[in-house]
């Protein structure tokens, strides 16, 4: 195997998520080993990718002691790996916001000029003061309208949430294209968030890897390092957004002790939105 | 170094100094190989340095037929001795087994102080890297690809992107946080980097 293979097939990032075949994987272990550069790049990939993870799973966490819903739903690492990304993704630009607003308040306070003295005519520096302050104004209140925005997303994600639309899914070996009738969704508008239940015949992989993809086999979700509970069910709470009408199906994929997966089950399903 | 055929040769023909040298230039890889592996520095460490062991021992009884290919020897023996490891259990449950009261000695899975340390640093760096980001969409693309583990395309599509700004966005990233981390590095003076294991060369050789 040589760098411009490498390049060529993605081949270093492949091989931290996971995604090369064992004679791919083998040969490139074989190179790496013995190559400064690619395991530069390895270590520098890797440190980097796992530092976004920390980054996402504290924000994560600090959503979990705030929001009973996240408390109640995301309490195993596997399932709190989207709600990490989604409460990171909301919470920075929240963020950034509040700051933006505060300096831009700033900026409005220190634009505005002291009380006028009585002068009959405004002089050309007034009158460019007073321009100034008025485009700061502006600014101002189109942050606040983005914050105001951003506020209520942010409320709508850490508040409590009842009557959440919960499926246990039917696994099918062998589908044969009209299965996903057993697993019907129906999704009424105002359900942000769908529950889906997979209950395992038999735990037998330290850890699992779960895809949801469209009829065409388009990758809607995934998420790897999954446990089942006690009652040997994964429970994965998505955004219902991943959802627009139409088929898909949920594979269930479990880690060898080779390192490999293999798939355990298939849900397929068919979710319907009304309005 | 030298090639991997004469490094076997010198190695089978008793010179010490070049089983050194084996474990001085594979260390490195078959340590992070290991840790990919394992998920478990200890764990990793004992491999480590079970398979240079295993590694010399075969190698000064000719035991490698195809010495130029040395590395992927050594690459397959510790893969082989971390599923072999997986295999027969945890090693905190082979003490357990062996001597219950002895179990409290097994390795700690759990990181220890100074890897938690460099987690929060790693973790410091990053969200630096992402503070620094302009655009909300620019951090919309790094969780998808290294959280969510989208592919590119997709994520070029919903977000609109062509791949010449996702590459570049990456890129940029990337550099900004290997900067910041030779930065760091450089803190910590010219010494090895502190997350890599120190290591008796002897050690694994006896």
């Amino acid at each position: 195997m040589d760098h411009a293979y490498i390049e060529e097939h993605d081949v270093i990032r492949r091989y931290l998520v996971d995604r090369l075949g064992a004679d791919e994987r083998t040969r490139f272990e074989a190179h790496y080993v013995d190559c400064d550069q690619c395991l530069e790049r390895l270590e520098l990939e890797e440190g980097f990718r796992e530092g976004i993870r920390e980054v996402a799973a504290a924000g994560a966490a600090r959503a979990i002691e705030r929001g009973l819903f996240l408390r109640l739903l995301l309490s195993r690492s596997g399932r709190a790996l989207l709600a990490a990304a989604l409460a990171v993704v909301v919470a920075l630009p929240v963020g950034i916001l509040l700051m933006r607003n505060r300096e831009l308040a700033r900026q409005l306070a220190a634009a505005t000029p002291p009380p006028p003295l009585p002068e009959p005519a405004s002089t050309k520096e007034d009158q460019q003061a007073r321009q100034e302050r008025d485009r700061l104004a502006s600014e101002l209140e189109q942050e606040r309208r983005a914050r105001t925005v951003a506020e209520e997303r942010l409320a709508r994600a850490e508040s409590p949430r009842v009557n959440l639309p919960v499926f246990l899914l039917a696994a099918v070996r062998g589908d044969d294209g009209t299965s996903e009738d057993l697993n019907q969704l129906v999704l009424t508008p105002g359900e942000d968030w769908v529950v889906l239940a997979v209950e395992l015949a038999l735990v037998e992989h330290a850890s699992y890897r779960a895809t949801l993809r469209t009829a065409a086999g388009r990758r809607t979700w995934s998420g790897d390092g999954l446990r089942p509970d006690e009652r040997d069910t994964l429970t994965l709470a998505l955004p219902s957004k991943l959802l627009p009408s139409g088929r898909y199906s949920l594979e269930v994929e479990g880690r060898t002790a080779a390192g490999r997966w293999e798939p355990v089950t298939t849900s397929p399903l068919r979710v319907e939105r009304r309005e | 170094m030298t090639a991997p055929a004469d490094l076997a040769g010198r190695i089978r023909s008793g010179e010490t100094a070049a089983e050194d040298e084996l474990i001085r230039h594979f260390s490195r890889g078959i340590t992070f190989l290991l840790r990919r592996v394992t998920r478990d520095p200890a764990l990793a460490e004992d491999l480590h340095q079970e398979t240079f062991r295993l590694a010399i021992e075969k190698i000064r009884r000719g035991e490698i037929r195809e010495p130029e290919k040395l590395p992927g020897f050594l690459t397959s023996l510790a893969r082989n001795l971390a599923t072999e490891d997986a295999r027969r259990g945890t090693r905190r449950d082979k003490w357990h087994d062996r001597d219950p009261e002895r179990a409290e000695q097994a390795p700690d899975p759990e990181p220890g102080q100074l890897s938690a340390l460099l987690r929060k640093e790693r973790a410091a760096l990053v969200r630096q890297v992402i503070g620094e980001l302009e655009q909300d969409r620019d951090r919309q693309l790094l969780f998808r690809y290294y959280i969510a583990e989208e592919e590119k395309e997709q994520i070029c599509h919903d977000l609109a992107l062509d791949q010449v700004h996702f590459n570049r966005v990456l890129f940029r990233a990337r550099q900004r946080y290997k900067d910041l981390y030779e930065r760091r590095q450089h803190g910590f003076g010219a010494g090895p980097p502190p997350d890599r294991p120190r290591r008796e060369h002897g050690a694994a050789a006896e």
